[in-house]
């Protein structure tokens, strides 16, 4: 016979949740979408930056002084990687969304907060899942790296890593708005339009107001590109 | 049947805009019964089940639980409720989804397999939830409700979708689930269907309870000794 004692929520296992949300986040098209338009979009930035890197190196062997300004990371890693930056702010949001709007439209939302986990293990789950999302969307600039090194290339592994970790920031900064906007919107595309609106929103105040002084300035440190610049000027700021 | 209450509803309340839509909702559910919530479409009844599962906030919401205060957010504790019209997570197979219920709340293999065979799920266990039937979609959902510990369960309408021999079939489940010791709480706007499994009736009506009783104490009150539950409601509201 069955128990009448209530069910005690504690110690629930998060294996099955974190398998789950890979799962959901893994079998979604946006994120296969966002990869195969990344590839020739990363591929296309790193042969560009290597080609004309090749020739400002080419130039500087006729002036010392133009060859000590000439740094990897400014001439290849950083294009390289904003084509990556471009990808993640454009098309991210849709990934990060499905990780809770697919829930929402079909109600196993209703379900899911049932089930014996804390509000903040969902949404740390849910969190993961973008992570595991982002970390599969910098595999061809990770991957164009490995390409610099076998050309002969130097990659200094402080910055490379810092850099890598202001994209992986700016990444989780764009999941967790579009996790946001995905729970206060009503419909995954609402919550997308939410999402642009402040990615694209970014990029309008840091075209038109960045540089300019006073006011201007402050808000233009408000933009998420200028939280990304930091990391890309070769030191942790 | 042991006659112990376990869940009191003493007061419940909601309104939407302003506009009431549960006034003053009381009654008892008492252990290993099966009680349906009975009205008509519009009544409150989903908003009935949501309120007393604690996923939609109140206006007043007392519950007790076996003579405790059972708040909103303790009672994923005693009830689970299987929302009508979900398909949750319609990119994965049935047997993930299953295992991913039966994993949150460590269910053994035999016990999925006994949930599985009960409702008859096996023909479609390898296919897609969106390719699923309305009528294997909610045996899906029967599944997960029997794969869940809480000693009350909630279902808004259990029988939707299916025909009259799955129907049968599907009482069975549910009047075996109820011999183990399980409460059961139905929302049902099919009368015939309510009066063959329900030991008791709760009547709704403009968000109010009208009637609470079995069929022989409602046909007391109205005077009709031989009404059957359509005939009792009409009279009753």
């Amino acid at each position: 016979m069955r128990s009448h004692e209530t069910f005690r929520l504690e110690g629930a296992p998060l294996a099955p949740l974190l398998a789950k949300e890979l799962e959901e986040i893994l079998a979604g098209r946006a994120l296969w979408t966002m990869l195969l338009l990344m590839c020739p979009l990363i591929g296309y930035s790193f042969f560009q930056a290597v080609s004309l890197y090749g020739e400002a190196s080419a130039a500087g062997l006729q002036s010392p002084a133009m060859t000590s300004s000439l740094s990897p990371l400014d001439g290849v890693l950083v294009p390289t990687f904003g084509a990556s930056y471009v990808a993640v702010t454009l098309l991210f949001p849709f990934v990060a969304i499905r990780a809770l709007g697919q829930e929402k439209e079909s109600g196993a939302l209703l379900l899911l907060i049932q089930l014996p986990y804390r509000s903040s293990t969902l949404i740390t789950a849910k969190l993961v899942a973008v992570l595991a999302a982002w970390v599969l969307s910098i595999i061809p600039a990770v991957s164009a790296l490995a390409v610099w090194r076998m050309l002969g290339g130097h990659l200094s592994a402080p910055e490379t890593l810092n850099l890598l970790f202001g994209h992986l920031l700016y990444g989780l900064l764009i999941g967790a708005i579009a996790l946001f906007a995905a729970s206060v919107s009503e419909s995954a595309a609402t919550a997308a339009i939410v999402t642009l609106a402040f990615t694209i929103g970014s990029w309008v105040l840091d075209f038109t107001v960045a540089g300019h002084p006073g006011v201007f300035e402050w808000v233009a440190r408000l933009s998420l590109t200028q939280v990304l610049r930091t990391f890309e000027q070769g030191f942790v700021g | 049947m042991e006659n112990q209450v376990l869940l009191r509803v003493e007061a419940i309340d909601k309104q939407y805009g302003g506009e009431p839509v549960l006034t003053d909702i009381a009654f008892d559910i008492e252990a290993g019964e099966i009680v349906g919530i009975i009205g008509p479409n519009g009544a409150g009844k989903t908003t009935l089940l949501e309120v007393l599962a604690g996923i939609l906030a109140a206006e007043t919401s007392d519950v007790q639980w076996r003579g405790r205060p059972l708040p909103p957010s303790r009672r994923r504790e005693a009830i689970f409720y299987l929302p009508d019209g979900v398909r949750p997570y319609q990119d994965q197979p049935v047997t993930r989804v299953l295992s991913f219920f039966a994993g949150a709340y460590r269910r053994s293999l035999d016990e999925i397999t006994a949930a599985v065979k009960v409702v008859g799920l096996k023909p479609v266990l390898h296919k897609r939830v969106r390719s699923l039937s309305k009528g294997y979609g909610r045996r899906l959902l029967l599944a997960l409700g029997l794969l869940t510990p809480q000693p009350v369960l909630l279902m808004d309408e259990p029988f939707d979708g299916f025909d009259l021999r799955q129907v049968r079939d599907i009482l069975q489940v549910l009047r075996h689930e109820a011999a183990k010791g399980r409460t059961l709480v139905l929302a049902i706007h099919q009368l015939p269907d309510a009066e063959r499994v329900c030991d008791r009736f709760i009547l709704l009506a403009d968000g109010r309870v009208r009637g609470v009783g079995t069929l022989g104490h409602l046909r007391a009150r109205t005077g009709n000794p031989n009404g059957n539950l359509e005939d009792i409601f009409l009279a009753l509201t």
